[in-house]
């Protein structure tokens, strides 16, 4: 199998269109299909664009990201746990952090309506990976935009070579697509370890320890593999250093940035890091790209 | 690109036939000193020589507030007719207030195109008018004090007359509409138009050395300047108010009634507390200092290495509106230790 | 807020103060009647009788400040009845002009004030409400604006919180492109530490903002005094000035001290 991706586009460039629409401040309209909840703050919404044919061609590049709003509560950016080698459908797994999402949580139920603009910003350089080995690294929420391009990794394997995932959270009951996940590794189709800070007492086969701990449970070949990483700030702290102390060159190492994308077309200026619009040149950047972006890693 | 001539006496006549092309906008003195672009119907009232007015010509672009998205009584809409603001002929730009301009249009007609934006800048006209320096201009240094593209007309006034160069076919239509208000410029008219431009040359108080700005920034990025900056900044905003360039925009909904909900668009400044700050609570520039250094950084760096300039005309407007005096050239002297 | 027939539960609420942000809200009269036919106001003394002093509550607004023991205990009780506690002015958001003497003792504004023993004074420390209790929404002004109160109650009716601007007055003095008080009138004008929000009224008028609406997050203090002073305004007119309004979070230890060294000079 095998799909064709938007392309990447180099930054202010010549004008483009937004998949929802000619005016890009102005959304689709998405129906929500299922809601599901991950873990007791994290929901999973499957959407599909009222019209078909959007619904259909809708195609997006994992990593990329979209704007869902709901006129009169707010606007707000979310990474897509599901593949463009899936079309259809969408999915977006949503954190109840704020005004907007504390609404989607309350108030939204299926069959109800949202606005969506997108896809927006550039995703993973997933063309470099073809033939090469990748190893997914995840902290916590990260594994939503990673879930994404498992899925395009897995839809493809015969493309890609190894396909190894890290996945940490603080607590079992913390581990997003945690059925999912084990089903992959059973069958093979990736090599998957999880570890979780504290197993609370509860059931856990995985190992118990702070994520970076995993990679010295793996071995890999660092000439022919790319790493992606994604995960909140203390994540990339002791991650991103420590790939590059087992031997990785910071341009095979690939991060997703969280910053404040508003308008995600790169003009209102709230995610502007350095020299870059997170929304425009990222959310996706190779770690050499990033290193130098103030702000990159807080703590 | 034709020039012609306009005795100054005809001024009047040439702004009333302006008219006739949008609603005409030209800095008015509201009070002494202190000037403002508003529509005059009175073209007496118009002072082009002034070198400043408080808000720049971008809030003839993009209002500081209006709806973008709106549904009303079931009804949606998204044509932003609150920000519609019809054909405007803009009188009285001078050349750093077209090179603004133009920054303004990379910045919104790249990529995605802003459709608010655009609907204005279409039927913008842009009429350009000399100006003398001040001690707070410094647009020499920063490669804008000369325009050559991006306005329809330009008056340069000379002695009892205007050089006018015409520089769009929409200045064209202007000119034929009005034949009789010009005559071809002479060679004395050039020569004098040369005269005042080395004579404005001349005039420039203000300097800043931009050599190799954007990297020395970098090389000062932890210099202890910015806290001391940070300690003396208000976080009004007032300077990035009145920034010809600043363009960041901030969106929030409202429910202003029953049955209806807006998406507001509204002009927001970097110095803002809540300016980086995330759904969760996290605030990716905090403290004063990073903000202030974000916004200088902002100009002069990243601007340069995005699109090759930086995004500072040296207009001199936040000089002038800084309520405790921080100025940008004293900062980049202190930056390269040289105040 | 619950569907159909059940209409949300509102009850307004006064403590001490001057009633200027329930009068307000009177004041809406137009917007008011729409609003009656989406909540039911069940308790609110100063507009209608036979009110409901017990039931649940989903939306409570508090106007005014806890100057005695019986504000408190009223400030509890709703807190305990209301869903949404929603704090009405400034007073209530940061304790506005009655938290203007906090530094003096109640004895001594006794006798400043009324120059004699008097037995119906039972005042403490003037303190927001928001002091004593956690509160969902503030909503600041001297009187609060209208507008902004009917988004808020639109948006609460909505089932969202609304998100009212926070930047400072003179985002919305610059807007209006006034002359500046600081600037062109070297007048204390509190723009640049206050909430905006009321269209920067009184620059508008040619006057200097005053800081009713209660500060900013974060505002820098420091500087504007260091600003004021510079253009050479007695310290004792900028601690004046900046000392109308929020009291206690407007001095800064720094102007106290100036102002203690000024007056013995």
């Amino acid at each position: 199998m095998s799909v064709s991706l938007p392309e990447q586009l180099p930054a202010r460039s010549a004008p483009r269109k937004l998949a929802t629409g000619v005016n890009p401040y102005a959304p689709a309209q998405a129906r929500i299909m299922r809601v599901q909840d991950l873990t007791s703050e994290i929901r999973l919404f499957d959407l599909r664009f009222t019209d078909a044919a959007l619904a259909e061609s809708f195609n997006f590049r994992p990593g990329q990201f979209v704007e869902l709003s709901v006129l009169g509560v707010g606007e707000g950016p979310f990474s897509l746990p599901s593949s463009p080698t899936r079309r259809g459908m969408f999915q977006l797994g949503i954190r109840r952090a704020g005004t907007l999402t504390n609404y989607l949580f309350d108030h939204v139920i299926e069959g109800d309506f949202v606005g969506i603009r997108g896809p927006l910003g550039n995703g993973f350089p997933v063309e470099l990976f073809e033939g090469q080995d990748v190893l997914l690294v995840a902290g916590g929420l990260g594994m939503v935009p990673l879930r994404g391009l498992l899925h395009y990794l897995i839809d493809q394997r015969d493309r890609f070579g190894r396909v190894m995932l890290l996945y940490g959270t603080r607590t079992p009951d913390q581990v997003l697509f945690r059925e999912e996940l084990e089903s992959l590794a059973r069958r093979g189709d990736a090599e998957i370890l999880l570890s979780v800070d504290n197993a609370q007492g509860k059931p856990w086969g995985g190992r118990v320890g702070v994520v970076t701990e995993l990679l010295d449970q793996v071995s890999f070949d660092v000439t022919n593999t790319y790493a992606i990483a994604c995960g909140p700030p203390v994540f990339y702290k002791f991650m991103l250093e420590k790939l590059v102390a087992r031997g990785f060159g910071r341009h095979r190492i690939f991060l997703s940035l969280e910053r404040r994308m508003e308008c995600g077309i790169g003009k209102c200026g709230h995610c502007a890091v350095g020299y870059t619009f997170t929304c425009l040149h990222g959310p996706v950047f190779s770690y050499w790209d990033a290193i130098n972006l103030p702000e990159l890693i807080y703590t | 690109m034709q020039t012609l001539r306009m005795n100054a006496g005809l001024l009047s006549s040439f702004l009333e036939a302006l008219k006739a092309f949008g609603t005409l906008v030209a800095p008015v003195e509201r009070s002494p000193g202190v000037f403002a672009l508003e529509a005059i119907d009175d073209v007496s009232q118009a002072r082009p020589e002034a070198l400043r007015t408080i808000l720049p010509f971008k809030k003839l672009l993009l209002k500081p507030r209006f709806v973008m998205l709106e549904r009303r009584q079931g009804q949606y809409g998204a044509d932003g007719a609150d920000n519609d603001l019809g054909p405007v002929v803009y009188f009285g730009a001078h050349s750093c207030d077209i090179h603004a301009l133009r920054i303004l249009d990379l910045l919104y007609l790249s990529d995605y195109v802003d459709p608010y934006y655009k609907r204005n800048r279409d039927r913008l006209t842009v009429v350009g008018y000399g100006c003398m320096p001040d001690g707070k201009c410094f647009c020499q240094s920063m490669d804008t004090s000369t325009i050559d593209k991006d306005f329809d007309m330009f008056l340069t006034p000379l002695d009892g007359r205007y050089l006018v160069t015409v520089n769009s076919a929409r200045g064209d239509d202007i000119v034929r509409a009005n034949q009789h208000l010009f005559q071809p410029a002479t060679r004395r008219d050039v020569q004098e138009y040369l005269e005042r431009l080395k004579e404005r040359e001349k005039a420039f108080t203000l300097s800043l050395d931009v050599t190799d700005l954007p990297y020395v920034l970098e090389l000062k990025k932890d210099d202890p300047v910015w806290e001391e900056l940070g300690k003396k900044c208000l976080c009004c905003g007032s300077c990035s108010m009145v920034c010809p360039t600043c363009a960041c925009f901030n969106v929030r909904d409202e429910c202003p009634e029953e049955d209806s909900a807006q998406r507001v668009r509204t002009w927001d400044a970097c110095l803002y507390r809540e300016y980086a700050l995330v759904a969760g609570g996290h605030n990716f520039r905090a403290s004063r200092a990073d903000r202030v250094k974000n916004r200088y950084y902002h100009k002069q760096e990243a601007f340069v290495r995005e699109f090759g300039m930086p995004s500072c005309v040296g207009c001199g407007r936040c000089i002038e509106n800084c309520p405790t005096g921080i100025n940008v050239v004293e900062v980049f002297q202190y930056v390269r230790g040289e105040a | 807020m619950p569907n159909g027939n059940d209409k949300p539960k509102v009850g307004i609420f006064g403590l001490t103060g001057c009633a200027g942000d329930q009068l307000q809200i009177l004041n809406c009269e137009d917007e008011l009647v729409r609003l009656a036919g989406r909540m039911d106001i069940v308790d609110w003394v100063m507009a209608r009788s036979g009110n409901d002093h017990t039931c649940r509550l989903d939306v409570a607004f508090v106007e005014g400040v806890v100057a005695t023991e019986r504000d408190l205990e009223t400030l509890k009780e709703i807190r305990a009845r209301a869903k949404t506690l929603v704090a009405l002015g400034t007073c209530a958001v940061w304790g506005g002009l009655p938290a203007m003497h906090n530094e003096m003792s109640r004895e001594v504004l006794q006798r400043e004030v009324y120059n004699t023993h008097v037995q119906f004074l039972d005042t403490v420390e003037a303190l927001p409400p928001t002091h004593f209790v956690p509160f969902e929404l503030s909503l600041p002004g001297c009187p609060i604006e209208r507008h902004e109160f009917l988004r808020v109650v639109n948006s609460v009716l909505s089932g969202t919180e609304p998100d009212l601007p926070r930047v400072p007055v003179c985002w919305e003095c610059k807007v209006k492109e006034n002359t500046c008080r600081v600037i062109h009138a070297q007048e204390v004008c509190c723009g640049a530490m206050t909430r905006g929000g009321c269209g920067a009224r009184c620059p508008s008028h040619g006057v200097a903002c005053s800081g009713c609406r209660g500060p900013v997050e974060e505002p820098n203090y420091d500087a504007n005094i260091t600003m004021f002073a510079g253009r050479g305004i007695s310290w004792l007119e900028i601690a004046r000035r900046m000392s109308n309004f929020s009291a206690p979070v407007w001095m800064t230890q720094g102007l106290e001290q100036e102002v203690r060294r000024e007056s013995k000079r």
